[in-house]
Protein backbone atom coordinates (compact mmCIF):
# COMPACT_ATOMS: atom_id res chain seq x y z
CA UNK A 1 0.00 0.00 0.00
CA UNK A 2 1.09 3.85 -1.10
CA UNK A 3 1.44 6.21 1.13
CA UNK A 4 -2.04 8.13 1.45
CA UNK A 5 -3.15 11.35 1.29
CA UNK A 6 -6.00 13.16 3.73
CA UNK A 7 -9.67 12.77 3.31
CA UNK A 8 -11.84 15.08 4.76
CA UNK A 9 -15.39 14.71 5.71
CA UNK A 10 -18.09 17.72 5.00
CA UNK A 11 -21.40 19.03 4.22
CA UNK A 12 -22.80 17.04 7.05
CA UNK A 13 -27.15 16.93 6.39
CA UNK A 14 -29.75 15.08 7.50
CA UNK A 15 -33.20 14.27 7.06
CA UNK A 16 -35.87 13.30 9.52
CA UNK A 17 -39.31 11.76 9.47
CA UNK A 18 -42.44 13.66 11.50
CA UNK A 19 -40.85 14.02 15.59
CA UNK A 20 -43.85 12.13 17.11
CA UNK A 21 -44.59 10.72 21.51
CA UNK A 22 -43.14 6.93 21.04
CA UNK A 23 -46.54 6.34 22.48
CA UNK A 24 -48.50 7.70 19.95
CA UNK A 25 -46.47 5.74 17.21
CA UNK A 26 -46.11 2.50 19.05
CA UNK A 27 -50.17 2.47 20.42
CA UNK A 28 -51.24 -0.68 20.55
CA UNK A 29 -48.34 -2.39 18.51
CA UNK A 30 -46.23 -3.29 21.44
CA UNK A 31 -46.97 -4.03 25.15
CA UNK A 32 -47.42 -1.62 27.88
CA UNK A 33 -43.94 -3.59 29.54
CA UNK A 34 -42.35 -3.18 26.68
CA UNK A 35 -43.47 0.74 26.04
CA UNK A 36 -42.19 0.99 30.01
CA UNK A 37 -38.95 -0.86 28.93
CA UNK A 38 -37.94 2.00 26.43
CA UNK A 39 -38.67 4.53 28.16
CA UNK A 40 -37.15 3.33 31.02
CA UNK A 41 -34.23 3.24 28.83
CA UNK A 42 -34.12 6.40 27.72
CA UNK A 43 -36.72 6.93 24.64
CA UNK A 44 -39.11 9.13 24.64
CA UNK A 45 -39.55 10.32 20.43
CA UNK A 46 -38.94 8.91 17.40
CA UNK A 47 -39.36 9.87 13.58
CA UNK A 48 -41.74 8.30 11.06
CA UNK A 49 -41.29 9.27 7.92
CA UNK A 50 -44.52 9.54 4.93
CA UNK A 51 -42.28 9.69 1.83
CA UNK A 52 -39.76 6.47 0.87
CA UNK A 53 -36.14 5.86 2.00
CA UNK A 54 -35.97 7.06 -1.69
CA UNK A 55 -37.02 11.07 -1.01
CA UNK A 56 -35.48 11.03 1.94
CA UNK A 57 -32.26 10.31 0.93
CA UNK A 58 -32.69 12.94 -1.90
CA UNK A 59 -33.42 15.48 0.64
CA UNK A 60 -30.74 14.64 2.37
CA UNK A 61 -27.73 14.32 -0.14
CA UNK A 62 -29.46 17.67 -1.56
CA UNK A 63 -28.63 19.31 1.60
CA UNK A 64 -24.60 17.87 1.78
CA UNK A 65 -24.05 19.68 -1.66
CA UNK A 66 -25.42 23.21 -0.01
CA UNK A 67 -23.69 22.85 3.44
CA UNK A 68 -20.49 21.33 1.79
CA UNK A 69 -20.55 24.39 -1.14
CA UNK A 70 -20.30 21.52 -3.44
CA UNK A 71 -21.19 21.87 -7.17
CA UNK A 72 -23.09 18.59 -8.58
CA UNK A 73 -19.80 18.63 -11.67
CA UNK A 74 -17.62 18.08 -8.82
CA UNK A 75 -19.07 14.99 -7.58
CA UNK A 76 -17.74 12.17 -9.08
CA UNK A 77 -18.92 9.05 -7.17
CA UNK A 78 -22.00 8.42 -4.95
CA UNK A 79 -21.83 5.45 -2.35
CA UNK A 80 -25.31 4.42 -1.34
CA UNK A 81 -25.76 3.11 1.85
CA UNK A 82 -29.17 1.25 3.24
CA UNK A 83 -30.64 -2.04 4.68
CA UNK A 84 -34.25 -1.12 3.62
CA UNK A 85 -35.01 -3.23 0.79
CA UNK A 86 -38.32 -4.45 1.12
CA UNK A 87 -41.99 -3.35 0.76
CA UNK A 88 -42.63 0.14 -0.46
CA UNK A 89 -38.79 0.58 -0.35
CA UNK A 90 -38.19 -2.02 -3.10
CA UNK A 91 -37.15 0.92 -5.13
CA UNK A 92 -33.84 1.01 -3.36
CA UNK A 93 -32.93 -2.30 -5.12
CA UNK A 94 -32.72 -0.62 -8.51
CA UNK A 95 -30.09 1.33 -9.71
CA UNK A 96 -32.32 2.84 -11.92
CA UNK A 97 -34.41 4.08 -9.39
CA UNK A 98 -32.11 5.35 -7.47
CA UNK A 99 -30.77 7.09 -10.69
CA UNK A 100 -33.74 8.65 -11.22
CA UNK A 101 -35.41 9.82 -7.87
CA UNK A 102 -32.22 10.46 -6.00
CA UNK A 103 -29.51 11.13 -7.83
CA UNK A 104 -31.10 12.73 -11.34
CA UNK A 105 -33.24 15.78 -9.44
CA UNK A 106 -29.67 16.71 -7.72
CA UNK A 107 -27.97 16.79 -11.96
CA UNK A 108 -26.14 14.04 -10.25
CA UNK A 109 -27.59 11.54 -12.75
CA UNK A 110 -24.63 9.82 -14.36
CA UNK A 111 -22.69 9.94 -11.67
CA UNK A 112 -20.80 6.60 -10.58
CA UNK A 113 -23.25 4.55 -7.92
CA UNK A 114 -22.12 2.04 -5.42
CA UNK A 115 -24.65 0.25 -3.17
CA UNK A 116 -23.26 -1.02 0.07
CA UNK A 117 -24.51 -2.75 2.74
CA UNK A 118 -24.65 -6.10 4.45
CA UNK A 119 -23.26 -4.00 7.59
CA UNK A 120 -27.09 -2.74 8.43
CA UNK A 121 -27.14 -0.18 11.14
CA UNK A 122 -23.03 0.32 10.91
CA UNK A 123 -23.45 0.69 7.28
CA UNK A 124 -21.98 4.26 7.57
CA UNK A 125 -18.35 2.46 8.15
CA UNK A 126 -18.50 0.65 5.23
CA UNK A 127 -19.46 3.08 3.43
CA UNK A 128 -16.82 5.47 4.79
CA UNK A 129 -14.10 2.92 3.49
CA UNK A 130 -15.66 2.47 0.02
CA UNK A 131 -15.57 6.14 -0.14
CA UNK A 132 -11.93 6.79 0.95
CA UNK A 133 -10.62 4.06 -1.30
CA UNK A 134 -12.42 5.37 -4.47
CA UNK A 135 -10.67 8.98 -3.51
CA UNK A 136 -7.23 6.57 -3.12
CA UNK A 137 -7.21 4.17 -5.43
CA UNK A 138 -8.86 6.12 -8.48
CA UNK A 139 -9.03 9.48 -7.93
CA UNK A 140 -12.55 9.30 -7.91
CA UNK A 141 -13.12 13.49 -7.07
CA UNK A 142 -15.72 14.20 -4.34
CA UNK A 143 -18.03 11.06 -3.19
CA UNK A 144 -20.67 11.68 -1.40
CA UNK A 145 -22.45 9.31 0.77
CA UNK A 146 -25.88 8.98 1.79
CA UNK A 147 -27.43 6.28 4.14
CA UNK A 148 -31.16 6.08 4.16
CA UNK A 149 -33.30 3.99 5.74
CA UNK A 150 -37.35 3.37 6.58
CA UNK A 151 -39.27 1.10 8.72
CA UNK A 152 -41.64 -0.88 6.37
CA UNK A 153 -45.13 0.37 6.82
CA UNK A 154 -46.73 -3.24 7.88
CA UNK A 155 -47.12 -4.74 11.05
CA UNK A 156 -44.32 -5.61 12.74
CA UNK A 157 -41.56 -5.64 15.22
CA UNK A 158 -39.07 -3.58 13.56
CA UNK A 159 -41.00 -0.07 15.36
CA UNK A 160 -39.79 -1.20 17.92
CA UNK A 161 -37.45 -3.86 18.82
CA UNK A 162 -38.68 -6.24 21.69
CA UNK A 163 -35.77 -6.76 22.90
CA UNK A 164 -35.96 -2.70 23.97
CA UNK A 165 -32.36 -2.22 22.59
CA UNK A 166 -33.91 0.30 19.78
CA UNK A 167 -36.91 2.25 18.74
CA UNK A 168 -36.22 2.56 15.03
CA UNK A 169 -36.71 5.97 13.11
CA UNK A 170 -36.99 6.82 9.53
CA UNK A 171 -34.15 9.00 8.48
CA UNK A 172 -31.41 9.37 5.77
CA UNK A 173 -28.20 11.22 6.23
CA UNK A 174 -25.93 12.57 3.76
CA UNK A 175 -22.00 13.93 3.80
CA UNK A 176 -19.03 14.52 1.68
CA UNK A 177 -15.58 12.57 1.53
CA UNK A 178 -13.19 14.44 -0.39
CA UNK A 179 -9.52 15.11 -0.49
CA UNK A 180 -9.53 19.23 -0.54
CA UNK A 181 -9.15 20.09 2.86
CA UNK A 182 -12.37 22.04 3.79
CA UNK A 183 -14.67 22.80 7.54
CA UNK A 184 -15.39 19.69 8.20
CA UNK A 185 -13.23 16.50 9.72
CA UNK A 186 -10.61 15.09 8.68
CA UNK A 187 -11.39 11.00 8.11
CA UNK A 188 -8.01 9.83 10.21
CA UNK A 189 -8.84 6.25 10.19
CA UNK A 190 -11.84 3.35 9.73
CA UNK A 191 -11.96 -0.23 10.47
CA UNK A 192 -14.45 -2.60 10.69
CA UNK A 193 -14.51 -5.85 12.58
CA UNK A 194 -17.28 -9.16 11.82
CA UNK A 195 -18.30 -12.04 13.51
CA UNK A 196 -20.81 -14.14 10.86
CA UNK A 197 -20.78 -16.92 14.00
CA UNK A 198 -23.24 -14.50 16.39
CA UNK A 199 -25.76 -16.47 13.92
CA UNK A 200 -24.90 -19.75 15.24
CA UNK A 201 -25.79 -18.48 18.55
CA UNK A 202 -29.65 -20.15 19.53
CA UNK A 203 -32.21 -18.15 20.00
CA UNK A 204 -32.04 -17.35 23.85
CA UNK A 205 -28.47 -17.56 24.29
CA UNK A 206 -27.94 -13.98 24.97
CA UNK A 207 -24.92 -13.90 27.29
CA UNK A 208 -22.65 -15.25 24.29
CA UNK A 209 -24.14 -12.92 21.72
CA UNK A 210 -23.56 -10.03 24.15
CA UNK A 211 -20.05 -11.40 24.45
CA UNK A 212 -19.58 -11.04 20.90
CA UNK A 213 -20.59 -7.55 20.56
CA UNK A 214 -18.39 -6.34 23.30
CA UNK A 215 -15.40 -8.06 20.96
CA UNK A 216 -16.65 -6.33 18.35
CA UNK A 217 -16.65 -3.24 19.92
CA UNK A 218 -13.39 -3.37 21.11
CA UNK A 219 -11.66 -4.86 18.07
CA UNK A 220 -12.88 -1.89 15.95
CA UNK A 221 -12.23 0.71 18.75
CA UNK A 222 -9.01 -1.06 19.06
CA UNK A 223 -7.49 -1.21 15.42
CA UNK A 224 -8.37 2.37 14.70
CA UNK A 225 -6.49 3.56 18.31
CA UNK A 226 -3.63 1.13 17.99
CA UNK A 227 -3.01 3.01 14.01
CA UNK A 228 -3.24 6.42 15.08
CA UNK A 229 -1.43 5.49 18.63
CA UNK A 230 -4.25 7.12 20.15
CA UNK A 231 -6.13 6.72 23.56
CA UNK A 232 -10.27 7.33 24.68
CA UNK A 233 -8.43 10.74 26.24
CA UNK A 234 -7.83 12.08 22.82
CA UNK A 235 -10.91 12.03 22.25
CA UNK A 236 -13.81 14.61 22.76
CA UNK A 237 -16.78 12.69 21.87
CA UNK A 238 -18.01 8.85 21.50
CA UNK A 239 -20.39 8.85 18.84
CA UNK A 240 -22.39 5.54 18.46
CA UNK A 241 -25.38 4.62 17.37
CA UNK A 242 -28.87 6.14 19.50
CA UNK A 243 -29.39 2.52 21.12
CA UNK A 244 -30.80 2.33 24.46
CA UNK A 245 -28.80 4.28 27.39
CA UNK A 246 -27.85 1.00 29.04
CA UNK A 247 -26.56 -0.46 25.73
CA UNK A 248 -24.32 2.63 25.05
CA UNK A 249 -23.31 2.32 28.32
CA UNK A 250 -21.87 -0.75 28.43
CA UNK A 251 -20.34 0.01 25.00
CA UNK A 252 -18.48 3.44 26.52
CA UNK A 253 -17.34 0.76 29.70
CA UNK A 254 -16.22 -1.50 26.87
CA UNK A 255 -13.75 0.75 25.11
CA UNK A 256 -12.49 3.15 27.97
CA UNK A 257 -14.56 5.83 27.23
CA UNK A 258 -15.79 7.91 30.51
CA UNK A 259 -20.06 8.29 30.39
CA UNK A 260 -19.19 12.21 29.65
CA UNK A 261 -17.76 11.47 26.47
CA UNK A 262 -20.77 9.65 25.44
CA UNK A 263 -22.96 11.82 22.92
CA UNK A 264 -26.61 11.22 24.70
CA UNK A 265 -28.98 13.83 23.15
CA UNK A 266 -30.34 11.96 20.64
CA UNK A 267 -31.73 9.05 22.16
CA UNK A 268 -34.92 10.59 23.62
CA UNK A 269 -34.97 13.59 20.56
CA UNK A 270 -35.44 10.62 17.76
CA UNK A 271 -33.99 7.29 18.90
CA UNK A 272 -32.47 5.36 16.54
CA UNK A 273 -32.35 6.28 12.53
CA UNK A 274 -29.88 3.29 11.48
CA UNK A 275 -26.99 4.23 10.05
CA UNK A 276 -27.94 7.81 9.85
CA UNK A 277 -27.04 7.99 13.65
CA UNK A 278 -23.27 8.76 13.42
CA UNK A 279 -24.12 11.66 11.01
CA UNK A 280 -26.77 13.18 12.32
CA UNK A 281 -25.10 13.40 16.02
CA UNK A 282 -22.28 14.55 14.73
CA UNK A 283 -23.90 17.25 12.76
CA UNK A 284 -25.63 18.07 15.64
CA UNK A 285 -22.74 17.99 17.96
CA UNK A 286 -20.97 20.77 15.88
CA UNK A 287 -24.21 22.74 15.32
CA UNK A 288 -24.54 22.75 19.23
CA UNK A 289 -21.39 24.50 19.16
CA UNK A 290 -19.86 21.14 21.44
CA UNK A 291 -17.25 20.06 19.58
CA UNK A 292 -13.84 23.04 18.96
CA UNK A 293 -11.82 22.88 16.17
CA UNK A 294 -9.04 20.02 16.40
CA UNK A 295 -10.78 17.94 18.64
CA UNK A 296 -11.46 14.56 17.72
CA UNK A 297 -15.07 12.25 17.95
CA UNK A 298 -14.56 8.37 17.52
CA UNK A 299 -17.98 6.99 15.59
CA UNK A 300 -18.55 3.93 16.77
CA UNK A 301 -21.43 1.97 13.35
CA UNK A 302 -22.50 -1.12 15.26
CA UNK A 303 -24.93 -3.18 13.35
CA UNK A 304 -26.13 -6.99 14.57
CA UNK A 305 -23.14 -8.72 13.37
CA UNK A 306 -20.40 -6.15 11.84
CA UNK A 307 -18.75 -3.48 14.09
CA UNK A 308 -16.80 -0.18 12.36
CA UNK A 309 -15.21 2.52 14.43
CA UNK A 310 -13.64 5.74 12.32
CA UNK A 311 -11.62 8.56 14.48
CA UNK A 312 -13.01 11.91 12.92
CA UNK A 313 -10.91 15.22 13.54
CA UNK A 314 -12.18 18.79 13.47
CA UNK A 315 -10.35 20.93 11.03
CA UNK B 1 -4.60 9.12 -4.83
CA UNK B 2 -2.00 6.45 -4.61
CA UNK B 3 1.48 6.83 -5.83
CA UNK B 4 4.15 4.81 -6.87
CA UNK B 5 4.10 1.12 -8.11
CA UNK B 6 0.81 -0.19 -6.83
CA UNK B 7 1.29 -4.29 -5.68
CA UNK B 8 0.31 -6.91 -8.11
CA UNK B 9 -3.47 -8.38 -7.32
CA UNK B 10 -2.90 -12.45 -7.96
CA UNK B 11 -6.59 -13.72 -9.01
CA UNK B 12 -6.71 -17.18 -7.71
CA UNK B 13 -9.90 -20.00 -7.74
CA UNK B 14 -11.62 -18.59 -10.42
CA UNK B 15 -15.02 -20.80 -10.11
CA UNK B 16 -18.36 -21.02 -12.16
CA UNK B 17 -21.45 -22.53 -11.14
CA UNK B 18 -24.48 -22.40 -13.69
CA UNK B 19 -28.27 -24.29 -13.12
CA UNK B 20 -29.45 -24.50 -16.87
CA UNK B 21 -32.82 -24.57 -16.11
CA UNK B 22 -32.88 -21.53 -13.68
CA UNK B 23 -34.27 -23.60 -11.00
CA UNK B 24 -31.59 -23.46 -8.30
CA UNK B 25 -31.47 -21.41 -5.61
CA UNK B 26 -28.52 -18.20 -6.06
CA UNK B 27 -27.17 -18.68 -2.75
CA UNK B 28 -26.88 -22.57 -3.09
CA UNK B 29 -24.60 -22.10 -6.58
CA UNK B 30 -23.13 -18.80 -4.86
CA UNK B 31 -22.28 -21.72 -2.57
CA UNK B 32 -20.80 -24.13 -5.00
CA UNK B 33 -18.67 -21.39 -5.99
CA UNK B 34 -17.27 -20.01 -3.02
CA UNK B 35 -16.53 -23.88 -2.62
CA UNK B 36 -14.70 -24.45 -5.50
CA UNK B 37 -12.37 -21.43 -4.96
CA UNK B 38 -11.87 -22.39 -1.60
CA UNK B 39 -11.03 -25.80 -2.15
CA UNK B 40 -8.56 -24.88 -4.97
CA UNK B 41 -6.61 -21.57 -3.23
CA UNK B 42 -7.10 -23.08 0.48
CA UNK B 43 -6.99 -19.57 1.92
CA UNK B 44 -6.02 -19.08 5.49
CA UNK B 45 -8.15 -17.38 8.35
CA UNK B 46 -6.72 -14.20 7.05
CA UNK B 47 -9.18 -13.62 4.62
CA UNK B 48 -10.13 -9.83 5.22
CA UNK B 49 -13.19 -9.50 3.81
CA UNK B 50 -15.98 -10.98 1.42
CA UNK B 51 -17.55 -9.31 -1.52
CA UNK B 52 -21.26 -9.95 -2.42
CA UNK B 53 -22.86 -8.35 -5.58
CA UNK B 54 -25.08 -9.30 -8.43
CA UNK B 55 -28.14 -9.84 -9.25
CA UNK B 56 -29.31 -12.10 -7.85
CA UNK B 57 -29.26 -9.43 -4.90
CA UNK B 58 -30.88 -6.53 -6.77
CA UNK B 59 -34.36 -8.02 -8.48
CA UNK B 60 -37.18 -7.37 -7.28
CA UNK B 61 -39.18 -9.22 -4.23
CA UNK B 62 -40.86 -11.74 -6.71
CA UNK B 63 -37.13 -12.87 -7.42
CA UNK B 64 -36.01 -13.35 -4.15
CA UNK B 65 -32.45 -15.00 -3.72
CA UNK B 66 -34.01 -17.59 -1.54
CA UNK B 67 -36.88 -19.00 -0.66
CA UNK B 68 -38.77 -17.23 1.98
CA UNK B 69 -36.92 -13.95 1.45
CA UNK B 70 -39.89 -11.92 0.34
CA UNK B 71 -41.46 -11.75 4.07
CA UNK B 72 -37.87 -10.40 5.61
CA UNK B 73 -38.78 -7.32 6.96
CA UNK B 74 -34.97 -5.98 6.47
CA UNK B 75 -32.02 -7.02 5.23
CA UNK B 76 -30.97 -8.38 8.46
CA UNK B 77 -32.18 -11.52 6.91
CA UNK B 78 -30.41 -11.37 4.01
CA UNK B 79 -26.95 -10.45 6.24
CA UNK B 80 -27.90 -13.30 8.81
CA UNK B 81 -28.37 -15.91 6.10
CA UNK B 82 -25.05 -14.85 4.08
CA UNK B 83 -23.42 -14.89 7.63
CA UNK B 84 -25.11 -18.24 8.46
CA UNK B 85 -25.34 -20.09 5.48
CA UNK B 86 -22.34 -19.18 3.46
CA UNK B 87 -19.41 -17.71 5.65
CA UNK B 88 -20.21 -19.72 9.09
CA UNK B 89 -21.05 -23.32 7.50
CA UNK B 90 -17.38 -22.75 5.71
CA UNK B 91 -15.00 -22.04 8.61
CA UNK B 92 -14.80 -18.28 7.69
CA UNK B 93 -16.15 -17.32 11.04
CA UNK B 94 -14.45 -14.02 11.37
CA UNK B 95 -15.13 -12.60 7.75
CA UNK B 96 -16.51 -9.49 7.23
CA UNK B 97 -19.65 -9.98 4.75
CA UNK B 98 -19.75 -6.89 2.48
CA UNK B 99 -22.25 -6.30 -0.23
CA UNK B 100 -21.72 -4.17 -3.33
CA UNK B 101 -25.48 -3.04 -4.83
CA UNK B 102 -26.88 -1.28 -7.51
CA UNK B 103 -24.73 -2.70 -10.10
CA UNK B 104 -27.09 -5.22 -12.17
CA UNK B 105 -25.81 -5.07 -15.63
CA UNK B 106 -21.95 -4.70 -13.86
CA UNK B 107 -21.28 -7.40 -11.17
CA UNK B 108 -18.24 -8.50 -11.25
CA UNK B 109 -16.45 -6.06 -12.46
CA UNK B 110 -18.18 -3.73 -9.75
CA UNK B 111 -16.90 -5.85 -7.17
CA UNK B 112 -13.93 -6.53 -8.36
CA UNK B 113 -12.77 -2.68 -8.22
CA UNK B 114 -14.24 -2.62 -5.17
CA UNK B 115 -12.44 -5.21 -3.82
CA UNK B 116 -9.03 -3.47 -5.81
CA UNK B 117 -10.02 -0.45 -3.24
CA UNK B 118 -9.80 -2.04 -0.22
CA UNK B 119 -6.55 -3.77 -1.53
CA UNK B 120 -4.58 -0.93 -2.76
CA UNK B 121 -6.32 1.32 -0.68
CA UNK B 122 -6.29 -0.39 3.01
CA UNK B 123 -3.58 -2.78 2.20
CA UNK B 124 -6.34 -5.69 3.36
CA UNK B 125 -4.17 -8.38 1.99
CA UNK B 126 -7.01 -11.32 0.90
CA UNK B 127 -10.32 -10.60 -0.52
CA UNK B 128 -12.94 -12.93 -1.36
CA UNK B 129 -15.12 -12.08 -4.15
CA UNK B 130 -18.23 -13.51 -4.82
CA UNK B 131 -20.65 -12.74 -7.71
CA UNK B 132 -24.39 -14.52 -8.51
CA UNK B 133 -26.68 -13.89 -11.41
CA UNK B 134 -30.58 -14.72 -10.99
CA UNK B 135 -32.84 -16.65 -12.93
CA UNK B 136 -34.40 -18.77 -10.33
CA UNK B 137 -38.05 -18.20 -11.63
CA UNK B 138 -36.60 -19.75 -15.16
CA UNK B 139 -37.30 -16.85 -16.68
CA UNK B 140 -33.97 -14.90 -17.06
CA UNK B 141 -31.58 -17.35 -18.39
CA UNK B 142 -28.94 -19.77 -15.97
CA UNK B 143 -28.80 -19.11 -12.57
CA UNK B 144 -24.95 -18.92 -12.22
CA UNK B 145 -22.20 -17.43 -9.80
CA UNK B 146 -18.67 -16.92 -9.80
CA UNK B 147 -15.92 -16.59 -7.09
CA UNK B 148 -12.39 -16.39 -6.50
CA UNK B 149 -9.91 -15.13 -4.20
CA UNK B 150 -7.89 -12.11 -4.59
CA UNK B 151 -4.51 -11.43 -3.07
CA UNK B 152 -1.58 -9.66 -2.54
CA UNK B 153 0.51 -12.28 -1.84
CA UNK B 154 0.86 -14.04 -5.01
CA UNK B 155 3.17 -12.49 -7.58
CA UNK B 156 2.80 -14.82 -10.19
CA UNK B 157 -0.29 -16.41 -12.54
CA UNK B 158 -3.56 -14.07 -13.29
CA UNK B 159 -3.52 -10.67 -12.04
CA UNK B 160 -5.98 -7.97 -11.76
CA UNK B 161 -5.08 -5.12 -13.82
CA UNK B 162 -7.25 -2.00 -14.00
CA UNK B 163 -10.82 -2.04 -12.93
CA UNK B 164 -12.28 0.84 -14.05
CA UNK B 165 -15.39 2.84 -15.31
CA UNK B 166 -15.74 4.18 -19.32
CA UNK B 167 -17.69 5.20 -21.53
CA UNK B 168 -17.17 4.69 -25.40
CA UNK B 169 -17.12 8.04 -26.23
CA UNK B 170 -14.42 9.09 -23.88
CA UNK B 171 -12.76 6.04 -22.91
CA UNK B 172 -13.64 2.97 -25.30
CA UNK B 173 -12.15 -0.64 -24.53
CA UNK B 174 -9.21 -0.98 -25.81
CA UNK B 175 -9.14 -3.03 -29.30
CA UNK B 176 -5.54 -4.87 -28.51
CA UNK B 177 -7.06 -6.61 -25.64
CA UNK B 178 -8.84 -9.96 -25.86
CA UNK B 179 -11.80 -8.03 -25.30
CA UNK B 180 -15.12 -9.80 -23.84
CA UNK B 181 -17.66 -7.57 -24.58
CA UNK B 182 -21.65 -7.66 -24.77
CA UNK B 183 -22.72 -11.73 -24.58
CA UNK B 184 -26.17 -13.26 -24.80
CA UNK B 185 -25.99 -13.61 -20.89
CA UNK B 186 -23.82 -12.62 -18.25
CA UNK B 187 -23.24 -16.34 -17.57
CA UNK B 188 -21.96 -16.50 -21.10
CA UNK B 189 -19.05 -13.49 -20.63
CA UNK B 190 -17.79 -15.01 -17.24
CA UNK B 191 -17.27 -18.49 -18.76
CA UNK B 192 -15.53 -17.22 -21.35
CA UNK B 193 -13.78 -15.37 -18.41
CA UNK B 194 -13.19 -18.46 -16.41
CA UNK B 195 -12.03 -20.72 -19.89
CA UNK B 196 -9.05 -17.85 -20.26
CA UNK B 197 -8.33 -18.20 -16.71
CA UNK B 198 -8.19 -21.84 -16.92
CA UNK B 199 -6.91 -22.53 -20.36
CA UNK B 200 -2.89 -23.25 -20.87
CA UNK B 201 -1.07 -20.00 -21.57
CA UNK B 202 -1.41 -18.49 -24.51
CA UNK B 203 1.96 -15.89 -25.57
CA UNK B 204 -0.75 -14.74 -28.50
CA UNK B 205 -3.31 -13.87 -25.20
CA UNK B 206 -1.72 -12.43 -22.16
CA UNK B 207 -4.61 -9.76 -21.47
CA UNK B 208 -8.17 -10.41 -21.49
CA UNK B 209 -10.74 -7.35 -20.47
CA UNK B 210 -14.21 -8.19 -18.86
CA UNK B 211 -16.49 -5.30 -20.01
CA UNK B 212 -19.93 -5.09 -18.31
CA UNK B 213 -22.60 -3.03 -18.96
CA UNK B 214 -23.97 -1.72 -22.15
CA UNK B 215 -25.20 1.85 -23.40
CA UNK B 216 -23.28 4.61 -22.26
CA UNK B 217 -22.17 3.04 -19.65
CA UNK B 218 -20.12 0.22 -18.61
CA UNK B 219 -17.25 -0.67 -16.38
CA UNK B 220 -14.14 -2.97 -17.09
CA UNK B 221 -11.72 -5.14 -15.15
CA UNK B 222 -8.52 -6.32 -16.89
CA UNK B 223 -6.72 -9.43 -16.37
CA UNK B 224 -2.81 -10.49 -17.16
CA UNK B 225 -1.03 -13.84 -17.11
CA UNK B 226 2.43 -14.81 -17.56
CA UNK B 227 3.72 -18.44 -17.60
CA UNK B 228 5.20 -19.45 -14.60
CA UNK B 229 1.63 -20.66 -12.83
CA UNK B 230 -1.07 -22.25 -14.46
CA UNK B 231 -4.37 -22.58 -12.56
CA UNK B 232 -5.15 -26.36 -12.27
CA UNK B 233 -8.07 -27.12 -14.08
CA UNK B 234 -11.05 -29.34 -12.29
CA UNK B 235 -12.74 -32.01 -13.08
CA UNK B 236 -15.96 -31.53 -14.02
CA UNK B 237 -15.74 -27.84 -14.41
CA UNK B 238 -17.88 -26.17 -17.09
CA UNK B 239 -15.29 -24.45 -18.82
CA UNK B 240 -13.63 -27.82 -20.00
Amino acid sequence: MASQSDVYVTGLAYRLGRDLPIEQVLAGRVSPDLLDRLHGVGFRRCAVSSVSALQLAKDAAAAALEAGALHPSSVGAVVYATCSFWDEQVGQLSAARVRSEVLAPLGLGRVELWGVGLAESGNLASALRVARNLLRVDATGAVLVVTTDKVPARECEYRAMPNAVAVNSDAAAACIVTSEAGHGFVLEDVAQVSSPRMTSHAKGNGFAKHLEVIAGVRGSVGAVLQRLGLSPSNFRWLITNNYGIPTLDGFANAVGFERERLYLSNVPRFAHAFSADNLINLADAVAEGRLSAAERVLTLSTGPLTWGAASLRRC
Amino acid sequence: MLSGKLPAIGVRGFALTEEPSGSAPALELLGRALDQTLAEVAPAGDVGLLLFSGFAFSGPRADAPWPGAESALLDNELSATISRDVLNARGLAAVQPHGVWLVEQLPLTSALRVARGFMLGEGLARVLVVTCDGGWSGTRGPTCAASCLLSLDVASGVRLGSARERGPASDPPDPDLTLIASRESWAARVRELARWMHAPFDVEQPTCELTEGDGDLWRTAAFERDAVVVPSLRAGSPWQ
